[in-house]
């Protein structure tokens, strides 16, 4: 298909994807659109350095190949290269979409059912502005490469989000519910989860109160708890921070104890959801990576870069946002395990704390931060009212030590919208979630 | 009926560094088109990437007409006006070039840090909007962003700071002056002086600040009544010296927004006093506002108010004036923050600076800040410097009364 030069590792993937976009702001129609494109990301790799390309003139994908390989340095030894031998060489068969085609389904039908939430939004009062949207992408990939590989795959996703602004004698409060899933059957239930979150925003926007800064026993709910592993931990996982850092490699090494025994934190890129990458974006096929078992680090997420450096699998996490960029060592589907006791034992054991629901973002380095919507004291075992709360934080090098409790079941949720950014990269989507989690001595402003 | 056509086109050339090595070159150009057709007060809209593809782009917006998008506003006609800002971007081999040179320098310098990068750039982004109407906009933009990412080799963080610059202009020395003074502050631990209230500067840019104002000062919410500022236009709310107005230059981006409307300058709070929020033609039609110029669009959607452009006015003193003699603190990196629903403020600062005398003289151990709006922008309000944080730069110190506390 393409003609690869000689001394050089080369790959070039091709994405088109379909995208539909409808939107209301307070009913109105906003948006409504479907849209198509197509773009190649090209890699040059002489066994020094990388040389990339983005494009959207598909005609050009030789030229660009060429160009690149100009400016490389050809090399004999290419193939014997480590990370060139991590690459793949086989063409599986192709990987096709599970559930209903949404290309398939009119946009008219789209509409229909995100429109089919607005009664109980209209009929709120205290909703002083809202808005909606429905997204779909479905995206459709080829990657080929000078070892003779060739991998497809077509994936989709859908999702819709209502934005909420609530008002009332001269309070206000913004929430949103939001749902994201592989087909339209998926997004089932969407109504009983909006209506819940009404319900729960007009609480607290009428009875919560401003907390009092200091050190907190914080209960995450499973949003919570999967940004919580997102921001904290998952990150560290991601082995290019570590490429060439003594330091980290002796501070991340494998078996580290981390926190307790309970403790076991996997991803996945197999896991249908935001995460699901049956193939990562330089081929390597989706594995479930067990990161920390019983409170120690069991694994780490790799390209074919990292783990060719370290000695290790590849994982099937180098991913890019899109055809505009390379790449990167990022996240699937990244969650806790069920823990050591059910979710009312779990509550049970906090005196005086806080229970955060829902959040607005997340961010994690040195210190991890989330930045909660819906929070809640909790007294004697029992949540006893909402709290407002900016920020809770904590170290990502002693926080997880600080888990004293990890409830028996775990919920996967995908959201539409936003997602993980790392570096020039944003928004890639991820799934995320897990059990409730209980964390000891969190900071709380 | 109106036809329109929206173009952008986006050169880039990126150099990687990771592990303090160059790891990649990375050219991008990427070509985006979109199509409105304006009719009886309604909107449809198409668009493609790459080079071709207009008239079917065309026929598809004229169809998008049937969904019935209203577009109350008029779309902007007859002004013509070309803008250039900025020279010639690098060429890929003299980016690399700079990289390296760059690179070694502060390795020879700081050779006690790690270094890494996905933010050394160099680019132009071309923008144009036409109608048969008689609008005839374009911009040409070409940018120079220069970011390290550095980390103690014996640290165990992904990262413990950074420095960055972008502009339309280039000085290595002045680049590798600021980007030293931060590092050689970093290696030096310094106690925070003490607990409580402090002075505290941020880069004016830094958009976790401004958090409160996109959120509540937009159009809608303000218009719908459910802005934690609804019904205060006219009210003085913060400090005299405090003024927040609209500047797509200083962001490098065109001097027209997706509608067309050029808002250099607008006013959304000026002397302490709100004026107006931000607004599209739409939100301003429905309210009775004035179109702020900051609507952006996706380039096959409709156009929608956003706040990306905001920036805070300078004052006449200096940074140094500013400080008075008295020590204060510079946050470099405070990630992760938020206000409350009613406007109370806290965020972690990963990395924090002593300042003396506008030097940076030490790093601070990591701190959590608090506040809230009303105070921040209020009484504890310390202004906007009239000099840059770096020669070159449009960006500015901007400094708060805060209560500050060890991590």
């Amino acid at each position: 298909m393409f003609k690869f030069p000689a001394g050089l590792y080369c790959d070039v993937r091709v994405e088109r994807n379909r995208e539909t976009m409808i939107s209301y702001l307070k009913g109105e129609i906003r948006e409504m659109r479907e849209r198509d494109t197509a773009g190649a990301f090209i890699r040059v790799f002489d066994g020094g350095r990388w040389y990339f390309s983005s494009i959207t003139a598909l005609d050009r994908v030789q030229g660009e190949i060429d160009r690149l390989a100009a400016l490389a340095a050809p090399n004999k030894d290419i193939a014997a290269d480590k990370m060139v031998l991590a690459l793949p060489d086989r063409s599986p068969a192709p990987v096709t979409l599970r559930g209903e085609d949404l290309k398939a389904v009119p946009l008219a039908a789209k509409n229909a059912l995100l429109a089919s939430f607005f009664p109980p939004v209209t009929a709120e009062p205290a909703i002083a502005m809202w808005s909606c949207f429905y997204k779909d992408t479905c995206t459709h990939k080829e990657l080929y490469n000078s070892k003779g590989a060739a991998i497809v795959s077509d994936q989709q996703t859908c999702g819709m989000r209502y934005n909420l602004s609530f008002s009332e004698n001269g309070r206000t409060f913004a929430e949103s519910a939001n749902l994201a899933a592989g087909d339209l059957a998926g997004l089932n239930g969407f109504g009983e989860a909006l209506e819940g979150r009404i319900a729960k925003s007009l609480e607290f926007l009428r009875d919560s109160t401003p907390v009092k800064p200091g050190k907190y026993t914080v209960v995450l709910s499973p949003a919570a708890a999967g940004v919580f592993a997102h921001e904290s931990f998952g990150h560290k996982s991601e082995a290019d921070f570590m490429l060439g850092d003594e330091t980290m490699m002796k501070e991340w090494h494998i078996g580290r104890q981390l926190g307790p025994d309970f403790l076991h934190i996997t991803d996945s890129g197999s896991l249908p959801g935001n995460g699901y990458t049956p193939y990562d974006d330089e081929g390597s096929p989706a594995r479930r990576t067990t990161l920390i078992k019983n409170g120690r680090l069991a694994g780490r997420l790799h390209s074919a870069r990292t783990a060719a450096a370290m000695g290790e699998q590849t994982t099937g996490n180098a991913r890019a946002v899109n055809f505009e960029y390379e790449p990167i060592v990022r996240m699937t589907t990244t969650h806790f395990e069920p823990g050591n006791m059910t979710k009312e034992e779990l509550f049970a054991g906090v005196e005086d704390g806080l229970y955060v629901e829902t959040i607005k973002h997340g961010s994690g380095l040195s210190t991890f931060t989330i930045a909660p919507s819906l929070a809640y004291y909790i007294k004697n075992g029992e949540i006893s009212g909402p709290a407002q709360i900016s920020v809770i934080s904590g170290s990502v090098f002693d926080t997880f030590g600080k888990i004293d409790a990890i409830s028996d079941k775990v919920e996967l949720l995908s959201f539409v919208g936003g997602g993980c950014g790392k570096m020039e990269q944003y928004p890639l989507p991820v799934g995320f979630g897990g059990p409730y989690v209980r964390v000891r001595e969190l900071t709380v402003l | 009926m109106i036809n329109e056509t929206i173009s952008s086109v986006e050169d880039e050339v990126s150099i990687k560094l990771s592990a303090s090595a160059l790891e990649s070159l990375r050219a991008k150009s990427i070509s985006r088109t979109g199509v409105r057709v304006y009719r009886d007060g309604c909107i449809g809209v198409s668009g493609y990437m790459g080079t071709e593809g207009e008239a079917a782009a065309r026929e598809r917006a004229a169809a998008a007409l049937g969904y019935k998008i209203p577009y109350p506003g008029r779309p902007s006609t007859g002004s013509r006006r070309a803008e250039t800002v900025g020279g010639r971007p690098f060429t890929p081999q003299a980016l690399d070039a700079e990289a390296a040179a760059l690179l070694a320098a502060f390795r020879k310098d700081f050779p006690q840090f790690v270094y890494s990068s996905s933010g050394i750039k160099t680019g132009t982004s071309r923008r144009s909007m036409r109608n048969d109407a008689g609008l005839d906009y374009a911009s040409s933009i070409t940018t120079h962003e220069f970011t390290f990412f550095y980390k103690l080799a014996s640290s165990s963080s992904i990262l413990d700071g950074w420095f960055s610059y972008t502009g339309t202009g280039y000085d290595r020395a002045a680049f590798q002056a600021y980007g030293s003074e931060m590092l050689a502050a970093h290696l030096r631990e310094v106690p925070l002086p003490a607990e409580g209230r402090l002075s505290v500067f941020f880069e004016e840019n830094d958009s976790q600040l401004r958090n409160i104002f996109f959120r509540e000062l937009s159009g809608m919410t303000l218009g719908s009544g459910s802005s934690l500022f609804s019904g205060k236009l006219g009210q003085r709310l913060f400090n005299e010296g405090f003024t927040l107005y609209n500047s797509p230059g200083q962001a490098f981006r065109p001097f027209f927004d997706a509608e067309g409307v050029c808002g250099e300058g607008f006013k959304y709070i000026e002397n302490g006093v709100l004026r107006a929020p931000y607004a599209d033609k739409k939100t301003a039609a429905k309210f009775g506002y004035e179109p702020s110029g900051s609507a952006t669009a996706a380039y096959d959607g409709t156009p929608d108010a956003n706040p990306g452009n905001m920036r805070i006015q300078s004052q006449a003193r200096t940074f140094r004036e500013m400080l008075g003699g008295r020590p204060a603190i510079f946050v470099s990196m405070a990630m992760g923050g938020d206000y409350t629903s009613q406007g109370g403020f806290g965020t972690p600062a990963q990395v924090a600076f002593l300042v003396e005398d506008g030097r940076l003289v030490g790093r601070l151990p990591e701190l959590q800040l608090s506040s809230g709006v009303y105070e921040m922008f209020g009484k504890d309000f310390l202004g906007v410097s009239s000099d840059p944080v770096m020669p070159l730069s449009g960006n500015r110190w901007l400094g708060f009364m805060m209560d500050v506390r060890k991590n």
